[in-house]
């Protein structure tokens, strides 16, 4: 179960996961300084998360997997933390 | 002396009422094919199956009599892929699929496949669908006899996540992965606050990777210098207990498909907080 750091937001995982299942990091959105959530409102207004510049996204662009998988997005890249 | 006047022995054998033919019978089948007939398989699953083989095994019935068995094998890095196998003249008597994954069987609601038979090459006409269900080492696709399954029915694979781990002063954002399909049943977190003086209030949000469609805001706040817990689930209650665990209901049921996430949005979030990751069950099928 090796752990990861994303080079792009810094969060960390595993993968593959315990059961051997590979795990797909996508970056988290950033939080708005400028625009804080406002809980009085049903819904989240868009401008609350600010898209992550160049976000990592580990998930297959669709329609690859039968041929040649390709993740969505490379970012930073990652670098192996632990075992 | 005289032998007594006994009738010598006789087998007395009861005929059969049915009788059977031998030559001229029509085959047991209703599936006869030519040479220009194909059948193709399409394999789908999970994107974290890996390295899975699916073994193709007919038996044909030729015009001379003859059976002739075959076996044709598609090896894929990924679970997913196609394969072609041209047909020769006569009746399929019988057709199944073997999955072998390299971590040994894999649980059912990971691979998915289907068989149809079709005319043409390379762009083949199909005719009908003979195989379509999941199957893994311990449990054959065949045909005939078998049960045809879209890919989102019937129970699915249980699986529990561990998401990432953001780094301080992010929210925890998950993803469905491609070619997936997740009813999500639960999922918890824990927000570690900063000593920075403020009040932070913790939403979960569901949305498409764009678009939000569903928010529950906890019932509580969290302050400086706490550890506090958030949950959501398809329990159908929310609430609070204990001031340190935050309960929310989630949809029910909560289908998501590839690129929705469930992530977090807290009111207040300074740069030293710092959420944990989150644990999450999910029942997932092939999107396919």
């Amino acid at each position: 179960m090796p752990l990861f750091r994303c080079n792009t937001c810094q969060g960390t995982y595993r993968s593959p996961q315990s059961d051997g299942a590979i795990y797909f990091h996508a970056c988290p959105p950033t939080p708005n300084p400028l625009f804080q959530p406002d809980t009085a409102k049903p819904l989240p207004d868009a401008r609350e998360t600010l898209e992550r510049p160049n976000k990592r996204d580990e998930n297959f662009v669709p329609g690859t997997l039968a041929t040649t998988p390709a993740i969505i997005a490379a970012g930073a890249g990652r670098t192996q933390t632990g075992p | 002396m005289e032998t007594p006047n006994v009738k010598p022995a006789e087998i007395i054998t009861k005929p059969p009422k049915v009788s059977f033919s031998t030559q001229g019978i029509p085959a047991p089948s209703p599936l006869y094919v030519t040479e220009i007939d194909s059948l193709t398989l399409n394999a789908n699953s999970l994107p974290f199956a890996g390295a899975t083989t699916f073994t193709v095994r007919a038996r044909l019935l030729r015009a001379d009599g003859t059976i002739t068995p075959f076996e044709k094998i598609l090896a894929t890095t990924t679970g997913s892929g196609a394969l072609n196998i041209p047909l020769a003249e006569g009746f399929l008597l019988s057709l199944s699929v073997l999955v072998s994954s390299v971590g040994g069987a894999s649980p059912v609601g990971q691979v998915y496949i289907q068989v149809h038979l079709t005319r043409g090459f390379p762009n083949p006409t199909l005719i009908t669908m003979l195989i379509s269900d999941y199957a893994n080492a311990n449990y054959l696709a065949t045909w005939p006899g078998g049960r045809f399954a879209q890919a989102q029915q019937g129970r699915g694979n249980i699986r529990a996540i561990v998401g990432t781990d953001p780094a301080a002063g992010a929210e925890i954002s998950e993803s469905v992965p491609a070619q997936t399909r997740w009813r999500l049943i639960a999922i918890f977190a824990q927000l570690t606050t900063s000593i920075t003086v403020a009040t932070r209030t913790v939403s979960w949000v569901l949305d498409d990777g764009v678009n939000t469609y569903w928010r529950a805001i906890s019932f509580g706040t969290q302050g400086a210098s706490l550890t506090q817990s958030y949950e959501a689930g398809t329990f159908g209650s929310s609430g609070i207990q204990g001031n340190t665990l935050s309960m929310e209901g989630l949809p029910y049921p909560c289908w998501m498909t590839s690129t929705f996430r469930i992530r977090t949005l807290t009111t207040n979030l300074q740069a030293g907080d710092n959420w944990g990751p989150p644990t999450y069950l999910v029942e997932e099928w092939v999107n396919a």
